[in-house]
C-alpha cells in the first residue's frame, strides 16, 4: 500500500518544476512542490563520479607506486640472499677440499711413516682370522 | 550589460581553453615523437645505463675417483670486470687498479675504453685481490663470481685428468673427453644496475644448471701407490720418464694410471707441453721381450708349441740373412719355458719361425695391438703391426721378441689382462658412470668383453710359465713378492734414434705382470724411458712393480696365500671383538 503511494506521488512532478531543473543546474537541490523528494541535478552528480573516479586513479597511482618499491626492494633482498647462498656454499666448499685434503693418501701415509713410526705388514706380520 | 559581460566572460574562457588545448596539443605531440619516432633509440639509452648483459656458465661438474673421492672440481672464485662508461677518471682508474693487479698501466687504460660498455679486467683471480680492489670502492669496477676448476690431489693422476681453461672447457685429458657432459649450461643473464650503482639481478635469473660428474674406476690409494713407486724408480734409475698402469683382469677397470715426471694441473701453464700428454694412451713405443708373452701364448694355442718344446739357442749369436740377433747370455737348448723365463730372443724367433707370420700376426691382433683399444681418453693411439705379408723373415722374428712392431702402455697392460682373465680380452675402462649433480647415475659403463684370444687352458699354461721368470734364474726375480704369488716379464727395449737404427745407450725398461699368479686381481706394468747405468727391466722396473703388487694387495685386504679370504690384521696391533 506504502510502495503504491509514493509511486503516485513521484507520477505527480509538475513538468514545469522539471524544465527548469534541466535548465539551471542552481535549483539542484530544491524539492518539488509536493516537498516528498530530493532530486540531484545531472552535472552535479557527473562531478561526484569525476571526483570519485580521480580519487581511485590517484589511489591506484599510489599503488602502483608502492608495488614498484616492493619490487625493487625484493630484488635487493633477493640478491642478499643469494649472496648469502653463495657465501655458504662457498663455506662448504673450502670444507670440503679440506676435508679431502685430510683424508689424502699422500697426508696419511707421511703421517703414518714419520710421526706414528708405522711401516707396511709384510707377509709375516700378517694374520688371517679364521 | 549582462549579456555584454558575458560574452567578454565567454571570450576570454575561450581563448584560454583554446591555449591549454595548443599546450596539450604540443605534449601530445611531444609524447608521440618520443614514443613512437624515437622510442627504441631513447629505450636503448636507458638500458645503457642499468642494464648490463653477460654470459655467465654453470658450475662445471666434478671427476671423482672410485670411492667418490674428488679428483677434478670447481670452486667459486672472484673476477673483476669493469664497465669504462662509469669510470670518470680512466686515466686514474687505470694507475691504481694496475698496481693491485699486477698489470701494466697502458694495457689497463686500453682495456677501459669507453666505447666498450664491459670489459674484463682479470678472471678468476684470488681472494686477496679482490679484497684489496674492493678496498679501492672505484665506481665501475664489479666483482662477479665464477667457477675456477681446482685439482685437489695436485698432481696425483694429472695427465689422465687433463684440465680445463678460464672459460670452463676441457683442454687436455679427462677434462677434454667429456666436456659435454662435465660443463654447465651457458646463459646469457641481464644484471641490472640501479643509479646508485647497486648491482641486482632482474626477474627470471633462473638458478644455473650444472654440469653431470664423471666417477672413474681410478683409487686415488692406489693411484699415490704407483706414483711413488715409479717415482722411486725413475729418479732412482735416471729416467726420462716413466708409466705405471694397475688394473683389474677381469672388468678391464683401471686402477691407477701414473706418469712420471709430475705436473700440477692447478698451474699447468709452469709446466711444458710435453708432461700434459697422457702418454700411456698416446705415446707408441716398442715393447720388447714383454711381447714373447703374447707370441709364446699364440704358438702353444695353435698347438704348435708345448711349454715343453726346446728350441736350440746357437750358444747367443743366430744369423738370418744379413742380420744377427743376440742373447744377452749364451744358451744352448731351451724349452719354451726357458725362453720365457731366460728372456731368449733367439728361443723366441725360432719359436716364431715355426708358428709362421701369418698365425703370429693374427694372434697379436687378437691380443689387440694394432688398433685402439677404444679407451675414454683423447688422442688414444692404435700403434703399429703392420701386414704380414710385408714381413721379411727378419720381422717375424724380431716382433716376435717386440721389435719392429709399436704398442702403447695401455694395449700391454689390456693384452696382460687377458692372459690374467682366462683368455678375454676386455676393454680398458676408465669411467665407471656418469652422475648428475644430486648423484643419480645418468650413464652406467659395465665391463666390456672384446673378445676370446686363446683359450682358458692356454693362458692357465702362459700364467704358469710367467710365474717361473721371477723364480731363481729368472730375469725377474726383483719383481717376487713375499706371501703372494705372482707372473710377469721383463722387457728391455732398445730405442731408435733419429737415424733410425737402434741407439746402444737408450732403452725402455718394462715389467708386465699380474698377481696373484692363480687368481689374478691385479694386472701392473712399470715402463722406465731411458734409464741410465742400468737398463734392464727386471733391475729397473721390477722392484716398482713388487712395491705397487704389496701396497695395492695390502690395501685390497687381498691376504697372503689365498685370495678368498679378506680379512686381515697386522700381528703387531690387537684386534678386539
Amino acid at each position: 500500500m506504502m510502495a503504491r503511494t509514493l509511486r503516485t506521488t513521484s507520477r505527480r512532478v509538475n513538468p514545469q518544476a522539471e524544465n527548469r531543473r534541466v535548465k539551471n543546474s542552481r535549483t539542484d537541490n530544491r524539492t518539488d512542490s509536493s516537498g516528498n523528494r530530493r532530486v540531484r541535478a545531472p552535472r552535479k552528480a557527473m562531478a561526484g563520479v569525476w571526483i570519485v573516479l580521480m580519487g581511485l586513479f590517484f589511489i591506484q597511482g599510489l599503488f602502483y607506486v608502492w608495488c614498484r618499491v616492493q619490487c625493487v626492494n625484493a630484488g635487493y633482498g633477493i640478491d642478499q640472499e643469494m649472496n648469502r647462498r653463495q657465501a655458504l656454499q662457498k663455506e662448504r666448499s673450502t670444507l670440503n677440499i679440506e676435508l679431502n685434503w685430510l683424508k689424502s693418501p699422500e697426508r696419511i701415509e707421511t703421517i703414518a711413516r714419520t710421526r706414528l713410526g708405522l711401516v707396511m705388514p709384510d707377509a709375516q706380520q700378517t694374520v688371517k682370522l679364521p | 550589460m549582462t549579456t555584454k559581460a558575458t560574452k567578454r566572460t565567454r571570450l576570454r574562457a575561450g581563448i584560454v581553453g583554446t591555449l591549454f588545448l595548443m599546450a596539450l596539443a604540443v605534449i601530445g605531440a611531444q609524447a608521440v615523437r618520443l614514443h613512437v619516432f624515437k622510442g627504441a633509440w631513447l629505450s636503448e639509452r636507458a638500458a645503457r645505463e642499468y642494464e648490463r648483459a653477460m654470459v655467465v656458465q654453470g658450475k662445471r661438474g666434478t671427476i671423482f675417483d672410485r670411492s667418490g673421492s674428488p679428483l677434478a672440481m670447481s670452486i667459486e672464485s672472484p673476477s673483476i670486470a669493469a664497465y669504462p662508461r662509469m669510470i670518470a677518471d680512466r686515466s686514474k682508474a687505470s694507475d691504481r687498479l694496475g698496481r693491485v693487479l699486477g698489470q701494466p698501466r697502458r694495457e689497463v687504460y686500453d682495456k677501459l675504453n669507453p666505447k666498450r660498455s664491459f670489459v674484463w679486467l682479470k678472471r678468476q683471480t684470488i681472494p686477496s685481490q679482490a679484497q684489496a680492489l674492493r678496498a679501492l670502492d672505484l665506481r665501475g669496477i664489479d666483482f662477479i663470481t665464477e667457477h675456477s676448476r681446482y685439482y685437489p690431489n695436485k698432481s696425483l693422476a694429472a695427465q689422465l685428468l687433463g684440465f680445463s681453461g678460464v672459460d670452463g672447457h676441457g683442454l687436455e685429458g679427462l677434462e677434454f673427453q667429456f666436456d659435454r657432459d662435465l660443463k654447465g649450461h651457458e646463459k646469457k643473464i641481464t644484471v641490472l644496475k640501479d643509479a646508485l650503482g647497486r648491482r641486482f639481478e632482474g626477474a627470471g635469473s633462473a638458478p644455473l644448471t650444472e654440469g653431470n660428474n664423471v666417477v672413474l674406476t681410478i683409487d686415488r690409494t692406489i693411484q699415490h701407490i704407483a706414483q711413488k713407486a715409479l717415482e722411486a724408480s725413475v729418479s732412482e734409475y735416471g729416467g726420462q720418464s716413466g708409466i705405471a698402469i694397475v688394473m683389474v683382469p677381469a672388468t678391464g677397470e683401471v686402477l691407477a694410471l701414473a706418469h712420471y715426471p709430475f705436473f700440477n694441473p692447478n698451474s699447468y701453464r709452469d709446466f711444458g707441453r710435453d708432461l700434459w700428454r697422457n702418454r700411456a694412451i698416446t705415446d707408441p713405443f716398442e715393447p720388447g721381450s714383454t711381447m714373447k708373452i703374447f707370441s709364446v701364448a699364440a704358438a702353444i694355442d695353435t698347438g704348435i708349441c708345448s711349454p715343453s718344446t726346446i728350441f736350440y739357442c746357437e750358444n747367443g749369436e743366430y744369423r738370418i740373412g744379413k742380420n744377427v740377433v743376440h742373447d744377452t747370455k749364451s744358451h744352448g737348448w731351451l724349452s719354451l719355458q726357458q725362453i720365457v723365463k731366460y728372456s731368449s730372443n733367439i728361443g723366441s724367433v725360432k719359436m716364431a719361425e715355426k708358428l709362421g707370420a701369418r698365425q703370429l700376426h693374427e694372434y697379436l691382433r687378437r691380443f689387440g695391438f694394432g688398433q685402439r683399444s677404444g679407451i675414454a681418453c683423447p688422442g688414444e693411439t692404435a700403434g703399429s703391426l703392420s701386414s704380414f705379408k710385408k714381413w721379411s723373415a727378419i720381422d717375424t722374428g724380431a716382433i716376435s721378441f717386440g721389435q719392429g712392431v709399436s704398442v702403447s702402455a695401455i694395449q700391454l697392460a689390456a693384452a696382460a689382462s687377458a692372459i690374467a682373465n682366462d683368455g678375454v680380452l676386455m676393454k680398458p675402462m676408465l669411467v665407471k658412470a656418469i652422475t648428475d649433480r644430486k648423484g643419480r647415475t645418468v650413464k652406467a659403463f659395465a665391463p666390456q668383453a672384446v673378445r676370446r684370444v686363446v683359450s682358458s687352458h692356454t693362458a692357465k699354461t702362459i700364467r704358469r710359465i710367467l710365474k717361473t721368470v721371477i723364480t731363481e734364474g729368472g730375469t725377474g726375480t726383483n719383481a717376487a713378492l713375499e706371501g703372494y704369488s705372482a707372473g710377469g716379464k721383463t722387457g728391455t727395449a732398445q730405442k731408435i734414434d733419429e737415424s733410425g737404427t737402434y741407439a746402444k745407450n737408450r732403452y725402455v725398461a718394462s715389467f708386465l705382470g699380474f698377481t696373484p699368479a692363480d687368481h689374478p686381481e691385479l694386472t701392473i706394468l712399470v715402463l722406465v724411458d731411458e734409464p741410465q747405468g742400468q737398463n734392464y727391466g727386471g733391475i729397473v722396473a721390477a722392484p716398482a712393480f713388487r712395491q705397487i703388487a704389496l701396497e695395492t694387495l695390502s690395501y685390497l685386504n687381498i691376504p697372503p696365500g689365498t685370495d678368498a679370504d679378506r680379512l686381515r690384521v697386522s700381528r703387531d696391533n690387537r684386534a678386539n671383538g
